[in-house]
């Protein structure tokens, strides 16, 4: 396992070069100067200059992308342009809201989108499933975007039942300490606090699991079905065991292998959605970062983000890769090595 | 085997999340509740000198005051820190008498020690805290100081500013929100990462920024000009004007700082809302190649002026948000002339200039447009240039349109050897006319800031002596001759002046819409 993981990692190095060599490239061949970008239409002909000249946009490409690795192997990716801190920094600061965000989706829809898959696979072609599955195709179809704006209308303002938009409200103060407002506010004991932000998560987070929920709907169900048909199903129920056992217990832990490799694949979605999500709601996370952060041609912050955002997906599909033997002990991820 | 009993809990949960944001109550509203003002982008910095955006503006307003300051909701210079101050003759000394007992929000005394200090941050390149010591940083120093060479206190109160050359315009640009008087203790005190810890003599005091998401600040209880009537000002940050919108509606916003057209009729039928809608600080036209044939001939470009509708264009595509040009300055700048006729819409006199100028059947030319909207012209450069491609065919001019992304367009427009008709705008810095005249059509100014390659010595002679003299009502004299001079010359076709719109709940009081759009006089502002 451990062999396993280390030739992973190793296969990440390639994949991060290469995508550092797309977002750099790609980041300079937007047009416009990127010096008049920064510095606006009023800037001087010197403050130019100098501006380019401390950019190195002089220098030839190459030698800048050059630069630009081997900086960012030291583990620095400069300074950001925009907010003038290090790049590392304001990653840091950003991340955790993503990542609670995130992973609260990710749990929502898991909760949702598995006995739905479920159920709807017991009942096939039955009212729930044909329901569901409808339910699952508006799901996919509709844009992050626009299901945002409707429950910030419908929820928010019509109904005047919850926030929308940002993390806390502006009467409540809460010390920051891992950037994630619900952990911060059970570290502090502040019960005001975490009713506050998670009446203010809940929109959000529903407005970014609706996609996940969908899509793991469905996988849940077409997996199911699969393993419905197994003779061992049939021998469960011919032994009279009831339906939560045999669909929970026995099916659906067989089921669970495109459905695990499906939520790792979801989670580079979420990353994604979270773009659009933050933008709406006006969440601090690493998506509205990235947008400010390209709006304003701050390269080293979009590098930054970019390289942060693939190695997390990079490793998330470690841990699937990993999930598959602890769910199913068929799966042996060294075999290759210890034949 | 009894896995079944959790699942339950699945389906519980977000029930359970439903349920509990009903059994408690929204945050307190009303009295001591903060003050939030909405702004669609973060700040880049919290030092005056090292930043140029809006959204810095906004915040450092309030926590900063100016040796000089605009007078409420003008452009016209008044006392700050200063209480009085005087000009030497020649227009080359500026002696600053201060007002007594200010003190920084850090307790450090706003002294002639002080300013003295402030200003050798700014000017002093050995200076070990010198503003520009970091990369990328945006700053109106050079703009504001230029031409000074010395700077001295005489006594505690009093400091002499010294410059090489006079320069009228310095008054107006001290009261710039990016001239704001940083405390000198806690410059040395934070060095490089002062900007994210300033300290002014404004009525509010910085708190924390959190990026992306707000800036918090509290009242300066001891505020030299009185107490602030508001406890608590925060400055949020939501980038979705929609949402700005809502939240506003729903009264969880007190202010929008910026509102976009669109939104502003939306805000308008709102009885709870209040939308402040005046001529901003802005021009916006369409610059013509003086040098060029046929546009070297001012006949030409009076027939182009004649020929664009202005008022039309105002009220279907700016809906209402802008007004007509009747001279280079806007309303809201001091020395506009109001009485000035401008050019009513007359295509027949256009078509008649244009035969008396050689071209009865028109001519062909190029306009190049911008794709984006801009502060002056929120519609967008594309849809503009297609109004006015549409009324120049009236009078016989064909024109192809050549879209440039904004760097490129800048970069294009702005070529030495550039020699076709492009869109044009700018918004006032300072509120000193010489910012719009001189920076726009001065000789000096090809082929950055002019792009019409304007150039006509009486008119850079008035412009040069406008700057050279501090006498108030001489300098509204000169820049009275320059506006008409221009008027009369056309170097562009003079289009509109987009207004400025902000909108703030009806339990808001005393909030002034300043020209330059920043948030002065905040100490004034209560709410219900």
């Amino acid at each position: 396992m451990l062999n396993f993981i280390a030739r992973r990692l190793l296969h990440a190095i390639p994949v991060l070069l290469g995508v550092s060599a797309i977002v750099f490239f790609g980041m300079h061949v937007i047009p416009g100067d990127v010096a008049q970008m920064i510095l606006g239409d009023k800037a001087t002909p010197q403050a130019l200059a100098h501006l380019r000249e401390q950019l190195g946009l002089n220098q030839s490409i190459f030698i800048q992308y050059w630069k630009f690795i081997s900086h960012a192997c030291a583990g620095d990716f400069g300074q950001s342009l925009r907010t003038q801190n290090p790049v590392w920094q304001d990653i840091w600061t950003a991340f955790p809201v993503t990542v609670q965000l995130s992973v609260l989706s990710l749990l929502l829809a898991l909760a949702i989108g598995i006995p739905v898959g479920v159920r709807a696979a017991v009942e096939r072609n039955g009212w729930f499933d044909n329901l569901a599955m409808v339910a699952v195709l508006v799901g996919i179809s509709m844009p992050v975007f626009w299901i945002g704006l409707i429950l910030m209308i419908v929820v928010g303002v019509r109904f005047d039942l919850l926030p929308i938009s940002g993390l806390l409200s502006d009467s409540i103060s809460l010390q920051r300490i891992t950037g994630m407002s619900i952990v911060d506010s059970l570290i502090a004991h502040d019960l005001e606090a975490l009713v506050d932000t998670v009446k203010h998560l809940i929109l959000p987070v529903v407005t970014l699991a609706t996609i996940p929920t969908a899509v793991i709907a469905r996988i849940t169900r077409m997996a199911m079905l699969d393993v419905l048909k197994q003779d061992y199903i049939r021998t469960a129920w011919a032994k009279g065991l009831r339906y939560y056992p045999i669909t929970y217990y026995h099916a659906l832990k067989n089921a669970l292998i495109p459905v695990i490799t499906v939520t790792g694949l979801q989670f580079g979605a979420l990353l994604g959605g979270a773009i659009l999500t933050e933008t709406v709601f006006g969440l601090p996370g690493l998506g509205r970062l990235a947008v400010n952060s390209i709006l304003y041609r701050d390269y080293p912050e979009v590098q930054g983000i970019v390289m942060m955002a693939s190695a997390v997906f990079v490793l998330v599909n470690l841990i699937v890769d990993v999930l598959y033997a602890v769910v199913d002990p068929r799966i042996r991820l060294d075999r290759e090595v210890e034949p | 085997m009894a896995r079944h009993k959790y699942l339950p809990i699945f389906t519980a949960m977000p029930m359970a999340l439903t349920l509990s944001m009903t059994t408690y109550g929204r945050a307190a509203t009303g009295n001591g509740a903060p003050f939030v003002i909405a702004i669609g982008a973060d700040n880049t910095g919290l030092d005056p000198e090292t930043v140029m955006n809006n959204e810095s503006g906004f915040v450092m307003a309030a926590i900063y005051d100016n040796l000089v300051e605009y007078k409420s909701g003008s452009t016209e210079v008044g006392p700050g820190l200063a209480d009085k101050w005087e000009v030497s003759k020649d227009g080359k000394t500026y002696t600053f008498h201060l007002h007594r007992g200010i003190l920084f929000h850090d307790g450090t005394p706003c002294d002639a020690g002080a300013i003295v200090a402030w200003l050798d941050r700014l000017l002093n390149k050995g200076n070990p805290n010198f503003y520009a010591n970091k990369a990328g940083v945006d700053s109106y120093v050079d703009f504001t100081f230029h031409g000074v060479d010395s700077y001295k206190k005489t006594d505690d109160q009093t400091v002499v500013i010294h410059m090489d050359k006079p320069n009228a315009e310095f008054l107006n640009s001290l009261a710039m929100v990016w001239s704001g008087v940083t405390s000198p203790a806690a410059v040395a005190k934070y060095g490089a990462e002062y900007y994210k810890h300033p300290v002014g003599t404004g009525p509010f005091k910085f708190v924390e920024w959190v990026p992306n998401d707000h800036v918090t600040l509290e009242a300066n209880t001891t505020f030299w000009k009185g107490k602030p009537k508001l406890g608590k000002l925060i400055y949020r940050i939501i980038p979705e004007s929609a949402v700005r919108v809502m939240e506003l509606t729903k009264g969880t916003v007190d202010v929008l700082a910026d509102v976009s057209p669109a939104d502003s009729a939306i805000l308008a039928s709102n009885k709870n809302v209040h939308v402040i809608v005046e001529p901003g600080l802005m021009v916006n036209g369409l610059a013509l190649p003086t040098q060029t044939k046929p546009f070297n001939d001012p006949l030409v470009r009076q027939a182009l002026n004649y020929a664009v509708d202005k008022d039309t264009l105002n009220k279907y595509l700016f809906k209402g948000l802008a007004t007509t040009m009747n001279s280079p300055l806007p309303p809201s700048q001091w020395g506009y002339d109001k009485t000035l006729p401008g050019y009513p819409y007359n295509p027949e006199k256009a078509k008649q200039l244009l035969a008396k100028a050689g071209y009865p059947n028109g001519f062909n030319a190029t306009i190049y447009v911008y794709p984006n909207p801009r502060g002056y012209n929120p519609i967008g450069g594309a849809t503009l240039g297609q109004a006015l491609q549409a009324d120049l065919k009236k009078v016989g001019v064909n024109i192809t349109l050549q879209q440039l992304e904004w760097g490129a367009y800048l970069a294009k427009v702005r070529s030495k050897d550039f020699s076709d008709m492009c869109l044009a705008g700018w918004s006032g810095d300072n509120g000193d006319p010489d910012n719009f005249v001189g920076a726009l059509w001065e000789t000096s100014q090809i082929p950055s800031g002019n792009l019409s390659h304007y150039s006509n010595k009486d008119f850079d002679a008035l412009v040069a002596q406008g700057v050279s003299i501090s006498d108030f009502k001489a300098r509204l004299g000169l820049y009275a001759k320059a506006q008409r001079l221009l008027m009369k010359d056309a170097p562009w076709v003079f289009i509109n002046y987009a207004s400025t719109i902000r909108a703030h709940t009806t339990k808001v009081h005393g909030l002034v819409l300043n020209p330059t759009t920043m948030f002065f006089d905040m100490d004034k502002v209560s709410k219900d």
